[in-house]
């Protein structure tokens, strides 16, 4: 074992106090040891302890008390006293059984009630020696994939796992979308409550699963091994649907707040803001400069990814909803800043990043900007004729320009961008179709000057980009000046960066910047002016699609919460998570059906929705990672059947609380709280008992294990108590089993239907489906030894 | 002939219980074992394995461990000091710029303590291009499967050692006509099984060793390994020119697995090199479970025919051998599979039995009690019960009819057919056993429990196998009748020169026996020198069931020339002819007048000792046999199997001592045997490629607390291997076990069930719950 | 709290005092107490094997109680009595009964970890002089043997306990029923090896 410092507690006050002050290092408490010890030798844990406060010293923590019907058990109190306490053994057999089979007597002989009740779990994975190889970072150690998912998981959860923190792909999301709860709903059959899910962080779908760049795919766990779950097809499939149902879901607010709020810009975030705002109550005004909202969804991303009638048709709904918008107004112009906060509690300011910045090269004025070019198409389809196009920019917005000038008919079309192919910030997909569609990637090339002749255009000279990032990974590009390069072309479209058209801010109207973008506080998009917001790329410079939905509903929730109302908590599941054992397995993901490249065009969208049937496998494909251990400990289901209390040096704590609130027991403790004692009623008139079906009978952890306490009278059982160990992450009660049984005669039916109970939501792993059947078995034997 | 009409002869030591040499040194605790042993100036060895079953190390920085203080030497693939292979034909080095499988070596680092040396290991940082896996023999073979070795094209082992098979490889039963015999057949039926979760033998004492290099290519090695003379053989083939001196002490189990000790040897060894001083390597029991050798893994596709009398009339088959990612003396075990599936189908005239070796990245196969042949067994005995529940037998009829009687030919691991001379009561053991756990009454026909108790069903199985290795490997020995030199009643002792490991089978003691037999001495006067290959007459030591055979008829005939000399002696000086003589009690005495004696070590040359020398030479024609059935009850509810009764039958020929062959034939059941059947296996987690069960939680072997009652039928009908009758047990008490078992499960539940372990969920499976 | 600088150890009836620290000879607070009886001492007849607490051969008494001493840190055990195999034997009443039990019975194979079984079962004796079967198998559900000398632990144990009737393991030998035998057997097929100058090998 590696060297730790190691400290006698002379009491549990003395351990807190300790834990308390030392908040800075590293400390384990170790009770009897037995499980400590082991995770220590095997070094487990990345954390290891420089310090082990013992608490075995605690020579007062060592009792069995029976005053009354109370019985209350020092928490240093060895099983092996326990197991042989005759006493226990004739008020609550349930605890003295639990207590015998737990490992073997010399390891009785030496653990503790306390640390058993905190032991952590067996799980193989969790538990797989560093010395062979490495240590497994699974979820429940911070890391992100539960192996047992996929490995073999014959002694894992039946019911499910638990989460452990938000998942790789959640936490990429910039809108924080819970994939994992809306994939699972999907594999539940349950396409509405999917769409809630999602609404509670982007209430646009539609639009970013085909927009966004979603990089969540990139985080996605399958990644370790094959192909990422295709996050944005089934979102895509759930953006559809909440399209079809728009009335149900941009439903109008039943009550109106009387509050009112202007959003100025139609873009993503501008929507998102509304969405929310409106559904609270508020009377909300969309102010917009263009004829028709959805600003760069509508005037930049070319129609063959997002047809326009999806930002129409939301548009409409969000008119349904009560939203308002007030189209070909532009702020500054026809409506000063000062004038909107005048005339509304709050304004949110999305007025996006349009302009084009100036990279300073020769005959820059002679080349057009990209993001113009794509607006303009859009008013103007097919007017402009180019033959051999330049594309500058190496982002999803020069990608759609070298996209739609292809298909506009130029006969060639090459993009030279800085960053090497796999830097490259645009898609993969997107530069997947550019290259498909014949469009030449020129990577590593920043632009020297460019070759005209008068207003004629021959080409450009390229200079060989080094490097894009300094080592800080900041943009800094630096370039090999000897090597350059020449393309000729006869247009030159610029599509790498864009600015934010911040004229409408007067000499007056006083509101703090940052390198040319509004300043906003991060979590609440709060202007330096109160009672202003601000949000997307206008805040954040040229940005996705779904980061500028994020600061839209960042800001709703911050008016929200300044209008008093609280955001309402996201969605969470009560209980366990579940995945599909099967659809797990698969290693193939969906593909996109996409038109072939000779019948694209620009108007129509490329790809298509996947069906249900593909959409339903896709989400099978998701592992909902979180963590599918089970609890080890065989004492802790005996307590929460006793109803028993936890008591720490804080407080006393209900066991059932104690043992299922969180992954882990320990963790319902404060850093510095320790539990000092165990205490129960004994229920009187009640037959208890401990059911452990393990692989031996010594040595080894319950499979599956049973807790019970019955009381029958009059032939009739008149309360029950059924707690089931080493099936879920915690501790379970098998509550239908218990109503099944209760008010009934035991009886051999009875004991088939109270076990077909126990199972109820079971949603066993690959390997496990057998411990199903063994809850059944020791369920029915023990109905049928009832008497 | 009867077997009431064999005389038992009544030995002085011989088939009595003489309590083992190092009996008190053993309950004391002062009996020594190689961790207990220490060296000046040692360091201790650690090594880096591998967490991926298949990758190319791209880059490895041993840097940090380097600094550390305390570390004294770290060596990788990059700076191995000379390039010592691994395997059996050499197909690797020890270490490589690829790994081949979870725990592999992928740096060896000596410091001055074992906790600097550990700490060491994590400070190398190596990065990993993961390879594609195959995790099975089947998978290895497939076209377009992932290559390991250069040695192996398609991962197939050849079949090239000389070692194992001096006229050429043989790894095929190819006799008769396999189609005549199937037209013969009135059942036929055939089956794919696997016996594939390469348990673990699991000795308790972890391997470990110390090495030292002794300057040129001279090393002496301290191992847990229990055959000294094998380890020297394999590392002398490893590193080359070398001379290697093996020492050993007690060994702390190893049922076969424990000889060559390869990979820890060759690592310290290149430590001690590097270091120039002493290095102990000891293994963890993590290590021991994840990294080290296990029992192959075996897959059969076989057709069995059987004609209405119940004989086999035709076998056609394929044998894959999973080897894991080390090939070593896998092609014996494997000639010894094939060899004892002949025994046991005997009266068989058609044959095409074919073999095939895999390499895969699961951890190495190796030397495990049964080689090769309880791997085959498991599998065949399936199939076997398959064709017999065709026909409808009786299986202790089928086996009776079909085992081998004296005359029956068979093909050794040799590759030569050798013709049985062994006992003709094996019919009779297997019915002694049959009778004890009462299978006239409990044999229900197939798939039938025998009593059904609520959710509580008995039912009973049976196997049987035999093994032609008692009389395996050539050793020698000497026995010198050692004057005292001191002391007013001077007499002898005797000393016995023989290179014998102790690893729990009492061989040295019997060893002792044997020559206090022969001499006719008190056994506490005869001792045996320690261990070692230096200072030894060769002899292989306790591998295989052999142990007391070979070494007993090298010790007998030695006994007999010192014997011999000493009435040689007497003769001259007695004035009479040396048949009139006999010895008792280092004297020797007139037989018809026994008061005329003379003690030894007045008749040898003064100060000299008398001295014989005796050897065994290698042969196979005396196959043995055990019969084990086997009574379990199975929770029909949970698929829970208890294991409630074994009974094991066997014809031993001559016991050499009561109690030691009553463990050896208890002991069949240990080391990854008939648990292997409930719930004993190593479980490798595809998905990573790592053995779950690393540790002895997750590893379930049998506790106290759960062992069935043991009832033994024995015959003795002195069978003439050597001097003293006996047929070895060791190897083969158990190996039938496995089968068995799956035979009872099966009849308790109503259904066959075919995979190994039967674990709860095969069992539930089988009966269709889940 | 206590940071221990220094503690006592009765280990088999002599009392040893040790510094706590990371110098030379010190034991270090993570050293486990087999470490310290094994490498430390030189009592090596408890064997560190799993080193996980889940196969006895490092068992020991601890104040009247086996444990395993893998599992307990010496640092822990400041105070206690500690007995191991090797204390187990007195000097002049010789072996103690379950010792001289396990050689009359065999009770041991490779003997690796029969210091743990004997360890465990004294343990059990302290305190029950006469336990039941089930009590002495369950007491030992803890240790682990792999060359199976179960049977014979069992039968050695139930004996000194005086537990009739508690064999696990029964031999029948077919030779007991053989009556007035004719003497030696015939060999049927004589080998050309037998004699054991001639192998197999040199055939050719």
């Amino acid at each position: 074992m590696k060297h730790f410092e190691y400290m006698q507690a002379e009491s549990f006050a003395d351990a807190a106090a300790t834990l308390k002050e030392n908040t800075d290092h590293r400390i384990s408490v170790m009770a009897g040891g037995t499980d400590l010890l082991g995770a220590l030798k095997e070094d487990i844990l990345e954390d290891y302890p420089e310090t082990v406060i013992g608490l075995k010293g605690i020579k007062e923590a060592d009792y069995i008390e029976f005053s009354g019907d109370t019985v209350e058990i020092g928490a240093m109190t060895r099983l092996s006293a326990i197991a042989s306490s005759d006493e226990i053994a004739a008020r609550a057999p349930i605890l003295a059984e639990a207590a015998y089979s737990v490992a073997t007597p010399i390891i009785r002989n030496v653990a503790t009630i306390g640390g058993n009740v905190c032991q952590d779990v067996r799980c193989w994975f969790y538990r797989y020696p560093h010395q062979i190889g490495e240590r497994f970072d699974c979820m429940r150690k911070g890391g992100n994939e539960c192996y047992a998912i996929r490995g073999d998981n014959r002694y894992h959860s039946i019911f499910g796992g638990m989460k452990t923190h938000a998942t790789p792909c959640e936490v990429e999301c910039p809108a924080a979308t819970d994939i994992p709860a809306y994939m699972e709903r999907m594999r539940a059959g349950d396409i509405h409550a999917a769409a809630r899910i999602i609404m509670e962080a982007n209430p646009i779908p539609m639009i970013t699963s085909r927009v966004c760049a979603h990089t969540c795919q990139e985080k996605c766990n399958r990644n370790n091994t094959d192909e990422s779950v295709a996050i944005h097809l089934v979102e895509r499939r759930i953006g559809d649907y909440i399209l079809e149902h728009a009335e149900e879901f941009y439903a109008p607010p039943t009550a109106e707040t009387g509050k009112s709020a202007a959003l100025v810009g139609s873009g993503p975030a501008g929507l998102a803001a509304a969405y929310y705002l409106r559904s609270a109550g508020h009377s909300v005004t969309v102010i917009d400069s263009q004829e028709e909202p959805g600003g760069m969804l509508t005037y930049a991303i070319p129609s063959y990814r997002l047809p326009k009638h999806y930002v129409k048709d939301l548009a409409d709904a969000y008119r349904k909803m009560g939203v308002k918008f007030m189209m070909n107004t532009t702020i500054g112009k026809d409506i000063s800043a000062e004038e909107l906060e005048k005339r509304y509690d709050k304004v949110f300011l999305a007025t996006g990043a349009w302009q084009r910045p100036v990279l300073g090269f020769d005959g820059e004025e002679f080349t057009e900007f990209g993001l113009q070019f794509l607006k303009e198409v859009k008013q103007w389809v097919g007017k402009k004729e180019r033959q051999n196009v330049l594309v500058v920019g190496g982002g999803n917005v020069a990608m759609d320009v070298a996209v739609t000038a292809k298909r506009l008919g130029a006969k060639s079309v090459t993009l030279a961008c800085l960053e090497g192919k796999l830097e490259m910030p645009a898609s993969a997909e997107e530069v997947a179709r550019a290259v498909e569609e014949g469009v030449t990637v020129m990577n590593g090339f920043g632009v020297s000057r460019l070759l005209y002749d008068g207003e004629k255009i021959n080409g450009m000279e390229l200079v060989t980009c080094v490097s894009v990032f300094d080592q800080n990974g900041r943009f800094n590009p630096t370039y090999d000046h000897d090597s350059k390069t020449v393309v000729e072309a006869d247009s030159v479209l610029v599509a790498a960066g864009q600015k934010a058209d911040l004229s409408f801010i007067e000499e007056k109207y006083s509101i703090a910047l940052n390198r040319g973008l509004i300043k906003v506080d991060e979590g609440t998009q709060k202007t330096s002016r109160s009672g202003v917001f601000a949000g997307g790329d206008a805040t954040t410079g040229p940005a996705t699609v779904i980061k500028a939905v994020r600061t839209g509903r960042l800001a709703a929730e911050a008016i929200n919460r300044e209008f008093g109302i609280e955001t309402p908590k996201r969605f969470s599941k009560p209980g366990f998570i579940t995945y599909d054992t099967e659809g797990a397995q698969n290693g193939t993901a969906v593909r996109e059906r996409e038109l072939p490249a000779a019948e694209r065009s620009l108007e129509k969208e490329d790809s298509f929705t996947i069906g249900g049937e593909e959409c339903l496998t896709e989400a099978k494909r998701c592992m909902n990672c979180g963590c599918y251990s089970v609890n080890a400990s065989d004492i802790s289901p005996a307590l929460i059947a006793l109803d028993a209390e936890i008591v720490t040096t804080k407080r006393t704590i209900g066991a059932d609380a104690f043992f299922t609130t969180k992954l882990e027991a320990r963790d319902m403790l404060d850093r510095d709280e320790l539990v000092v004692s165990i205490r129960f009623s004994v229920p009187s008139g009640f037959k208890m008992g401990y059911k452990k079906f393990r692989v031996r009978n010594a040595i080894d952890f319950a499979i599956v294990s049973l807790a019970y306490l019955y009381k029958v009278e009059a032939g009739k059982i008149t309360d029950a108590k059924l707690v089931l160990g080493g099936v879920a992450p915690t501790p379970i009660r098998a509550k239908e089993a218990e109503s099944a049984m209760i008010g009934q005669a035991p009886s051999a039916e009875l004991a088939g239907k109270a076990a077909e109970s126990a199972i109820e939501g079971a949603a066993v792993m690959k390997d496990n489906a057998y411990k199903v059947q063994i809850v059944r078995a020791l369920v029915k034997q023990m109905v049928a030894a009832m008497r | 002939m009867k077997y009431r009409d064999i005389r038992q002869p009544n030995y002085r030591h011989v088939g009595n219980y003489t309590p083992r040499k190092e009996a008190k040194e053993i309950v004391t605790g002062k009996a020594l074992f190689l961790d207990d042993f220490s060296l000046p100036q040692m360091l201790y060895g650690k090594i880096k394995r591998s967490p991926y079953p298949h990758a190319k190390i791209t880059s490895i920085d041993t840097d940090k461990a380097l600094k550390l203080e305390g570390v004294r030497a770290v060596i990788t693939h990059k700076n191995m000091p000379q390039a010592w292979g691994l395997g059996l034909p050499v197909h690797r080095l020890l270490m490589e710029a690829k790994v081949y499988h979870v725990g592999d070596v992928v740096a060896l680092i000596a410091a001055d303590t074992l906790e600097i040396a550990t700490e060491a290991v994590s400070l190398i940082e190596v990065e990993y291009e993961e390879l594609e896996p195959v995790f099975s023999a089947e998978e290895a073979f497939m076209e377009g499967a992932p290559q390991l070795y250069d040695r192996f094209p398609g991962n197939h082992v050849d079949n090239g050692i000389k070692y194992f098979q001096p006229d050429g490889p043989w790894w095929q039963i190819i006799k008769g006509d396999v189609e005549k015999g199937f037209s013969e057949a009135d059942f036929i039926a055939s089956d794919k099984i696997k016996f594939d979760k390469m348990p673990a033998p699991l000795a308790p004492e972890t391997p470990c060793c110390i090495s030292r290099h002794d300057g040129g290519d001279e090393y002496t090695v301290w191992a847990s390994s229990q055959s000294a003379h094998i380890m020297k053989l394999m590392a002398e083939g490893r590193i080359p020119n070398s001379n290697v001196s093996v020492k050993t002490f007690n060994v702390g189990g190893s049922y076969g697995n424990k000889q060559s000790l390869m990979t820890t040897v060759l690592s310290s060894c290149m430590l001690a090199l590097q270091t120039q001083r002493p290095v102990k390597i000891v293994l963890t029991k993590p290590e021991q479970l994840t990294s080290y050798e296990v029992r192959l893994g075996s897959t059969i596709t076989a057709k069995i025919g059987m004609n209405k009398e119940g004989f086999v009339t035709a076998v056609e088959g394929d044998w894959l051998v999973d080897t894991g990612a080390i090939a070593d003396s896998v092609q014996g075990q494997v000639g010894v599979g094939l060899g004892e599936a002949q025994i046991v189908l005997a009266k068989c005239k058609n044959w095409f039995m074919d073999s095939h070796i895999a390499v895969t990245n699961r951890q190495a196969a190796g030397i495990v009690r049964g080689y090769g042949g309880q791997e085959l067994n498991s599998c065949l005995e399936r199939l076997l019960c398959a064709v017999m529940k065709e026909g409808n037998f009786d299986p202790l009829d089928v086996f009776k009819k079909n085992y081998i009687s004296p005359g029956d030919m068979f093909t050794w691991r040799d590759g030569r057919t050798w013709k049985s001379r062994s006992s003709l009561f094996f019919k009779e053991s297997m019915q002694g056993a049959a009778d004890l756990i009462g299978w006239s009454l409990k044999w229900k026909g197939w798939n039938k429990p025998f009593a059904v108790n609520g959710s509580k069903a008995r039912g009973v199985g049976m196997g049987v196998i035999g093994n032609a290795d008692i009389s395996e490997d050539n050793t020698e020995a000497i026995v010198r009748i050692v004057p005292d030199l001191v002391g007013g009643k001077r007499a002898s002792t005797c000393i016995i020169e023989c290179d014998i490991t102790e690893s729990g089978m009492g061989t040295r003691s019997n060893a002792c026996k044997i020559a206090a037999e022969v001499l006719n001495v008190p056994y506490e006067k005869v001792s045996i020198t320690e261990p070692g290959t230096k200072f030894n007459p060769s002899n292989y030591g306790l591998c295989g069931s052999r142990g007391v055979i070979t070494t007993g008829k090298a010790i007998s005939n030695a006994a007999m020339e010192a014997k011999k000399k000493a009435l040689d002696y007497a003769s001259l000086y007695f004035k009479r002819s040396a048949d009139q003589l006999d010895t008792k009690d280092f004297m020797v005495y007139v037989r018809d007048t026994p008061n005329l004696s003379v003690p030894m070590f007045k008749l040898g040359p003064k100060e000299l000792s008398i001295v014989g020398y005796g050897k065994h030479m290698e042969m196979f024609d005396i196959p043995s046999c055990m019969a084990v059935f086997v009574e379990v009850e199975v929770d029909l509810d949970t698929g829970h199997i208890a294991l409630c009764r074994i009974c094991g039958g066997a014809d031993i020929g001559q016991i050499i001592d009561i109690k030691a062959l009553e463990m050896q034939i208890e002991g069949g059941i240990g080391s990854a045997c008939v648990d292997t059947a409930i719930f004993e296996e190593n479980i490798l987690d595809r998905a990573t490629g790592r053995l779950l069960s690393s540790s002895l939680i997750d590893y379930k072997w049998r506790p106290f607390n759960e062992f069935p009652a043991y009832d033994s039928y024995i015959m003795e009908s002195q069978i003439d291997s050597f001097m003293f009758k006996a047929l070895g047990i060791g190897e083969i008490s158990g190996a039938a076990g496995a089968s068995a078992v799956l035979m009872a499960v099966s009849n308790a539940i109503g259904a066959d069930v075919k995979e190994y372990p039967a674990t709860p969920s095969v069992v539930l499976k089988a009966m269709g719950k889940i | 709290m206590i940071k221990k600088d220094c503690i006592v150890l009765s280990i088999n009836g002599r009392k040893f005092k040790f510094s706590v620290g990371t110098g030379f000879g010190d034991v270090s607070p993570s050293e486990t107490l087999t470490h310290t009886l094994r490498r430390r001492l030189g009592y090596t007849g408890s064997k560190e094997s799993c080193d996980a607490g889940a196969c006895g051969c490092c068992a020991v008494i601890a104040d009247g109680e086996a444990i395993a001493s893998c599992m307990a840190l010496t640092v822990e055990m400041d105070g206690k009595s500690i007995t191991t195999i090797e204390g187990l034997e007195d000097p002049i009443e010789g072996l103690d009964p379950i010792q001289q039990a396990f050689i009359d019975e065999y009770s041991f194979q490779c003997g690796y970890c029969t210091p743990g079984i004997i360890m465990v079962a004294k343990a059990l004796f302290m305190s029950n002089p006469h336990p039941t079967a089930n009590e002495i198998s369950e007491a030992l559900s803890g240790n682990y043997c792999r060359c199976i000398s179960q049977y014979t632990v069992l039968r050695a144990l139930n004996k000194l306990a005086g537990n009739e009737n508690a064999e696990l393991a029964t031999f029948t030998r077919a030779s007991d029923e053989v009556e007035d035998p004719i003497p030696v057997r015939q060999e049927l097929y004589l080998s050309p090896y037998a004699n054991g100058h001639v192998c197999a090998h040199s055939l050719d």
